[in-house]
């Protein structure tokens, strides 16, 4: 499968990450774990990229982050795991809207063949 | 790990943002970058190969670090722009920490030097503001006897803990390190703490001798500055505290050399 890297995934980051989120609660190499995962290895991310996403929608309340409490007898510099808020699942309701209506419309051009 | 923490410190030093913000954000990539390492790690066996595979896989530094700048409020990026040329900055941060092989005491000094200074120069614009006020209104202003001992007092007590916190601030650092050194800066700090305290104490009670009329004050004046005086040394130690923790915290990220 052709990988899709981060120029064309940047802005739909956010709401991807929302999405991961609102299956549960998780810390940025969990998120993009699963994002790997559920893209069956065809997004292609520079990994650091992905905190300021978290910033942003940490700023915009549809966040919530909390330090790792008990990281299992993990040593070393402690890990924040974030939760989607009930602004962050009404952004994402609006994003997969948009979405939709995006795939829709450019989809029914950009297949449309001579 | 230290390239790893060069890494994160490209990425986060530049930022325009507070030391929490950028202290929170060193831990949490520092934090995915061991990750990562020690995934290529049992990967790829070699470390060097794991590093190099761990950073790749992370990003640019300089990249990421306008993409965590776009993630910082607005007040905050303008409230942390550099002010002034390079060489004020360097001056500044030269004022404001200790140089190296720089004694604690010299320190102290050096910073209340240049709070006298400041103070020198706020106490010349307040007589030249009182003596614009006595000359040029008609109504009666307070009398000097009243004003000019709180003055003197309060920029007193100001360059007293401009001396005391430093010091105490290196006891504590002191008290942290090897057994042998523990004993002396504890002693240090206690010394310290008395000083102030004593100090607060007899400028309050200079200060309330020259107010009072008939030099008589009431036994109320006497309880709160006592209370002042024995909240001293607490208040000294809890800022002293903070300062350290603070730079214990700073000092590893701010010794990493970053320059590519």
């Amino acid at each position: 499968m052709r990988r899709i890297d981060g120029d064309v995934l940047r802005g739909h980051l956010e709401t991807m990450v929302l999405s991961v989120l609102e299956r549960s609660d998780a810390h940025g190499f969990e998120i993009l774990r699963r994002l790997e995962a559920m893209g069956c290895g065809a997004l292609r991310l520079k990994e650091g990229t992905l905190y300021p996403a978290l910033y942003r929608l940490e700023k915009a309340g549809s966040v919530r982050a909390a330090w790792e409490e008990n990281p299992g007898g993990r040593r070393g510099p402690r890990r924040r795991v974030y939760r989607i808020t009930r602004k962050g699942l009404r952004q994402l309701i609006r994003a997969r809207q948009t979405w939709r209506q995006f795939v829709s419309v450019v989809g029914g051009i950009v297949e449309t063949t001579a | 790990m230290k390239q790893l923490k060069i890494c994160v410190e490209r990425a986060v030093r530049p930022l325009r943002a507070n030391n929490r913000r950028k202290d929170r954000m060193r831990e949490e990539l520092l934090a995915h970058l061991q990750e990562l390492y020690h995934e290529e790690l049992a990967r790829l066996i070699d470390p060097s190969a794991a590093l190099d595979q761990a950073m790749r896989r992370f990003g640019d530094p300089a990249e990421l670090r306008r993409e965590l700048q776009d993630s910082v409020p607005l007040l905050e990026r303008w409230l942390f722009v550099p002010v002034g040329p390079r060489s004020f900055q360097r001056f500044e941060r030269r004022l404001s920490r200790p140089g190296e092989n720089e004694s604690a005491l010299r320190f102290a000094l050096r910073q209340t030097g240049w709070s006298a200074l400041w103070m020198g120069i706020l106490c010349l614009m307040f007589a030249i503001l009182y003596l614009s006020a006595v000359l040029g209104l008609s109504r009666p202003v307070r009398p000097a006897r009243e004003t000019i001992p709180v003055v003197i007092a309060s920029t007193t007590l100001t360059l007293l803990f401009t001396l005391l916190l430093p010091l105490l601030t290196c006891g504590m650092h002191g008290a942290m390190q090897e057994r042998r050194e523990r004993r002396r800066s504890a002693m240090k700090i206690v010394a310290y703490g008395l000083l102030g305290a004593v100090s607060v104490f007899a400028i309050g009670l200079g200060c309330g001798v020259l107010l009072s009329k008939q030099l008589q004050f009431g036994s109320q004046w006497l309880w709160g500055l006592t209370a002042v005086t024995v909240l001293t040394p607490l208040f000294s130690a809890f800022v002293a505290r903070v300062w350290v923790s603070e730079a214990r915290r700073y000092r590893d990220w701010e010794s990493l050399e970053i320059d590519q």
